[in-house]
């Protein structure tokens, strides 16, 4: 089923995409997961850590993640990996980001028909 | 500000925000495991934990607003329309049967004997008493539709959810127990056979607030405190 999701609520879906698309690679706990944002972003997002667990239950409540508790290096953690409906929703993040980084893209070479916006 | 207040500070601010217990403790569990990490990784850089973790306030707030995101899917409000509309009658009407299925029971069990063949003296004491049985049944229906009431108001409470789910379940409850009228028949012999618990509908007012009422006013508690403690939490926690 097709979804009808705007831009403005696609951007503030920034850290849905990053989640979806690093546990999609692998199961992870929250804590490799926000290692693996920083490292692979070079550490150029700045995010408070904590807010991670909020959007990986929120995920899990729409049945996108499902996590399992664990014990990993001695401890019990929870492991979060990518349902069927999550690899879904993956891909649909993935297209409409790549809308908007070519529409962003376009307008800030001019576009098709006008002047160039940004000089 | 170390792990240990950091961790406390998320903990008070999580508190006014009307999230279930369950989520909380959750999320504190992973947050605790997080720091321990962190810690560890950590140790020589001093870093501060604000700095890493987010302020204790914004991770409040972040989960307040994802926990209500995850609650406006349509999985949850089938839930929330099954339990809370649908369910009340049913509820109500299966817990009154299973108690006095229970009570039937113990009534045989205790007698020895099958209400068919029910002595003599026992039908002489239970006709002399048969007003005071009947205003006990009554008291039971009430109480036990309180106590159904109760459940509701305590799953909204536990789920943080919106004080009007409880009323609509308080209403429901209500409509089924205020005109409610039950016969227990405990003998074959006719014209001193059967027990009939309500005041009966009527059409007149007055007994159908009393009967609704316990349940009405136990549900209405719980509908002021959600409404105040939820517009509270959405305040602070917004």
């Amino acid at each position: 089923m097709k979804r009808n999701r705007g831009n403005s609520e696609f951007l503030n879906g920034v850290p849905e995409l990053l989640i979806l698309h690093l546990l999609a690679d692998r199961p992870r706990y929250g804590y490799e997961l926000v290692r693996a944002i920083r490292e692979t972003s070079g550490e150029t997002l700045e995010f408070g850590e904590g807010c991670v667990y909020p959007i990986l239950h929120r995920l899990e409540a729409e049945g996108l993640l499902e996590s399992s508790p664990r014990i990993v290096t001695g401890r019990k953690r929870f492991v979060y990996q990518v349902t069927t409906s999550g690899r879904a929703r993956l891909i649909e993040c993935r297209n409409s980001w790549s809308n908007v980084v070519a529409g962003i893209a376009r307008v800030l070479q001019g576009g098709s028909h006008g002047q160039p916006a940004v000089a | 500000m170390d792990s240990r207040q950091w961790l406390e500070s998320v903990r008070e601010n999580l508190a006014p925000c009307n999230l279930p217990t369950k989520y909380q403790q959750r999320l504190l569990e992973e947050l605790a495991d997080h720091l321990n990490d962190l810690m560890e990784e950590t140790m020589s850089a001093h870093l501060s934990v604000e700095t890493r973790m987010g302020d204790p306030g914004e991770v409040a707030k972040t989960a307040t607003a994802e926990h209500r995101r995850s609650a406006r899917g349509w999985l949850a409000a089938l839930a929330k329309l099954f339990g809370f509309v649908l369910l009340p009658l049913p509820a109500v009407v299966a817990t009154w049967g299973l108690i006095g299925w229970l009570l039937l029971m113990v009534f045989e069990r205790l007698l020895g004997t099958s209400r068919e063949t029910l002595p003599d003296w026992l039908q002489a004491v239970m006709a002399g008493y048969q007003s005071e049985v009947r205003f006990g049944l009554l008291a039971m229906l009430v109480v036990v539709s309180s106590l159904v009431t109760v459940a509701y108001g305590v799953a909204v409470r536990h789920y943080g959810l919106n004080w009007r789910w409880m009323l609509t379940a308080t209403l429901l409850v209500v409509l089924v127990t205020a005109p409610l009228t039950l016969t227990i028949q405990y003998t074959g012999v006719a014209g001193q056979n059967s027990i009939a618990a309500g005041l009966g509908f009527t059409g007149a007012i007055a007994p159908l607030l009393a009967q609704g009422a316990l349940p009405l006013a136990v549900g209405l508690w719980f509908v002021v405190r959600q409404a105040r403690d939820r517009r509270g939490g959405l305040v602070r926690c917004a």
